[in-house]
């Protein structure tokens, strides 16, 4: 035991170099930077936003569209019979909205009116999105309140939303065989907002580990330490231990940076707020809430991921000659992540074509990915199914990697191919 | 008495014999030497005895342990310094030392003196704290060497051990390993140098085209093919 302690602090302080610390750290600080900017983002856009509204009409009709807009959450600067501003001059406003003069006249007339906008767009990113629809929402508004306002007038006893509004859709979600009324939509936005990252973070630490191991492999042939390592008084699966652990840890720790750094990034979208009453309400209703036993079913077909990976790459570690080497020799691993975690993201696995389903559940890593929406989904068998099936591809991995360790093959891959060239 | 008993060694790779019927023995306290040229299979030789590689027929026997059936036995009882040999950069001189000596004991008291013998073996003074990745060749490989005798092995394996240094590293570690036989240690080495060889060893081999041609005292050998050195030894050997 003390000398499998002794090989992994080397392995340790050989994977825990400034050249594997600084770019985890980077990304921390990245990402809470961005998360930061995001915040700060959210809260502007949230406030009231300012608008030049020319009023060229002078009615009363204009007056209460005005008084409609500042309701509508917009700052309005207001000048009456103005010309359109010089849009190269810079300002602040985000829309001029113009309304022009015989406005009222046609809304008195019964016939639409119009009013001309000119939205000021600064950027083009997601976050300046909400910059192209503040005017038309804020007229949305408008022509709700006007539209009752005249339904009113015209039938002063019918309740203007059954004109409007004349179907009422009372929604209710359907989970398994629970049911709660609530709008599908919010549960699903909700429950993605809890589960998105979970895959990004899963791809990061299983390819992390995969790679951080194969490295040690390929560093011990590289630094040519190897064949002393081999001929000293340890047994061949202490030192794959003692690698395998080491890059665990590692892949874990940087995967907790991770988690951190990407919850500060999705904390700033939804401003640090949890779900509202409604929705845990009826989360709680729809039993989408994990209990201590999914959490260390999930833990069990994490960790049983991680050592597949871990098994698969010290197998293909065995190859490499060079760390140069160890990013292409990585490839087959890199790939049997990407299908699950790409298919994890974009579809749903259940709802597949035999053949894809079929090839989807032979990579041990696609139960790892699906773990999360199984268990929300209360589908704990094919979660345990899934980690005994990666279980024995662990086990299979493991087997040829020490028939690779404790016979020649780990110096003669590249013997029998250097006697070959001679 | 005998320390190592090679009998009847032989590794293939596919259709190629890298070493075909090799017999030698080695005994406690004496410096045998492989000498060869390049591919005559030196080093699969060592890394055979070293536990690194098995034979495809033939037995070794050290201290009266199997390589092959008590490899975990007769890895307590070498040490073995590959010819292309490094050590872990992200260490200093000290911390591998000190790591190399806590795979060969769990006893504090017996690593720390394994590592004192090896820091003055060594002699890199104030060097010894620095990373590895600092030292040049030479100093390396002391370090190295000085792993690979800290323990007081039965048997030491050196491949190549003053392979790529200058004469004065080279006559340092020479040195070293003569001294090394006074505590019963037995070396096995192999190199191109007949200069080094005739001056460290007590016994050679001579290998060609993996098979062992001439075993013998140096001076035995020289006289028994009318040579002035080693070298004349080999051409001969080389070319019958």
């Amino acid at each position: 035991m003390k000398r499998f302690w002794v090989l992994l602090v080397k392995e340790l302080r050989e994977l825990v170099t400034p050249q594997t610390i600084l770019p985890i750290v980077l990304v921390v600080i990245v990402f809470m930077g961005l998360g930061k900017v995001i915040s700060q983002q959210a809260k502007l856009q949230g406030q009231s936003q300012p608008v030049l509204v020319i009023d060229n009409d002078n009615s009363s009709a204009s007056a209460t569209v005005i008084g409609l807009l500042r309701h509508a959450n917009l700052t309005v600067t207001l000048q009456h019979q103005a010309a359109l501003p010089d849009f190269a001059t810079p300002s602040s406003q985000k829309a001029v909205i113009l309304i022009p003069a015989g406005f009222g006249q046609s809304l008195a007339a019964g016939q639409p009116a119009s009013l001309d906008s000119y939205t000021i767009q600064t950027g083009f990113s997601i976050a300046r999105l909400v910059d192209s629809t503040l005017v038309s929402s804020a007229v949305a508004q408008v022509n709700a309140a006007l539209a009752a306002s005249r339904l009113q007038q015209a039938l002063p006893h019918t309740d203007p939303t059954a004109v409007l509004t004349p179907v009422k859709n009372n929604e209710h979600i359907v989970v398994g065989s629970k049911v709660a009324a609530i709008s599908p939509a919010k549960v699903v936005s909700y429950l993605n907002s809890q589960i998105s990252f979970v895959p990004v973070i899963l791809f990061i630490v299983i390819l992390f580990a995969g790679q951080m191991v194969a490295t040690a492999m390929a560093n011990e042939k590289e630094n040519k330490t190897l064949e002393t390592l081999l001929s000293v008084p340890i047994s061949r699966t202490t030192i794959v231990g003692a690698k395998m652990l080491a890059a665990g840890i590692v892949a874990s720790v940087t995967a907790a940076a991770y988690v951190y750094g990407l919850h500060s990034i999705q904390s700033s979208f939804t401003g640090g707020q949890t779900a509202d009453a409604t929705t845990t309400a009826a989360i709680n209703q729809l039993g989408l809430n994990l209990s201590p036993q999914s959490y260390l079913l999930l833990g069990l077909t994490l960790f049983l991921g991680i050592l597949t990976a871990l098994a698969i790459a010290l197998v293909l570690g065995a190859f490499a000659d060079n760390i140069k080497s160890v990013q292409s020799l990585i490839m087959p691993l890199m790939v049997l992540l990407l299908i699950p975690y790409l298919a994890s993201m974009v579809t749903d696995i259940q709802s597949l074509p035999a053949v894809f389903k079929v090839i989807l559940y032979l990579i041990p890593f696609t139960y790892t990915f699906q773990a999360l929406p199984n268990l929300y989904t209360h589908n704990d068998g094919l979660v345990l199914l899934g980690s005994a099936y990666e279980l024995a591809c662990f086990i299979g991995f493991m087997l040829l990697a020490a028939k690779l360790f404790s016979s020649d093959q780990l110096l003669t891959l590249r013997l029998r191919w250097l006697i070959r060239r001679r | 008495m005998n320390v190592l008993v090679v009998d009847h060694l032989t590794k293939s790779y596919g259709q190629a014999q890298a070493v075909r019927d090799v017999s030698f023995t080695i005994g406690e306290g004496e410096i045998f030497a492989l000498v060869g040229p390049n591919g005559a299979g030196k080093s699969t030789t060592l890394r055979m005895i070293a536990t690194i590689l098995r034979p495809s027929s033939g037995t070794i026997t050290l201290a009266g342990h199997d390589v092959q059936k008590e490899a975990a036995k007769v890895r307590e009882l070498i040490t073995y310094l590959p010819e292309e040999s490094g050590a872990y950069k992200a260490l200093s001189g000290r911390e591998y030392l000190r790591f190399m000596a806590g795979l060969y004991t769990n006893d504090d008291a017996k690593r720390n003196q394994c590592v004192e013998r090896a820091e003055a073996i060594a002699d890199l003074g104030d060097k010894i704290t620095a990373k590895v990745s600092t030292y040049s060749k030479g100093m390396a490989r002391k370090l190295l060497l000085a792993r690979a005798i800290m323990t007081e092995p039965k048997l030491a394996i050196l491949d190549e051990p003053t392979s790529g240094l200058d004469v004065l590293n080279s006559l340092e570690i020479r040195k070293l390993i003569h001294g090394l036989t006074e505590h019963g240690t037995a070396v096995l080495l192999s190199s191109h140098n007949m200069l080094e060889i005739e001056y460290l060893s007590d016994r050679i081999g001579l290998i060609v085209d993996g098979q062992l041609k001439e075993t013998g005292r140096p001076a035995d050998i020289k006289a028994k093919y009318g040579a002035k050195n080693l070298e004349e030894v080999f051409l001969k050997v080389a070319s019958s």
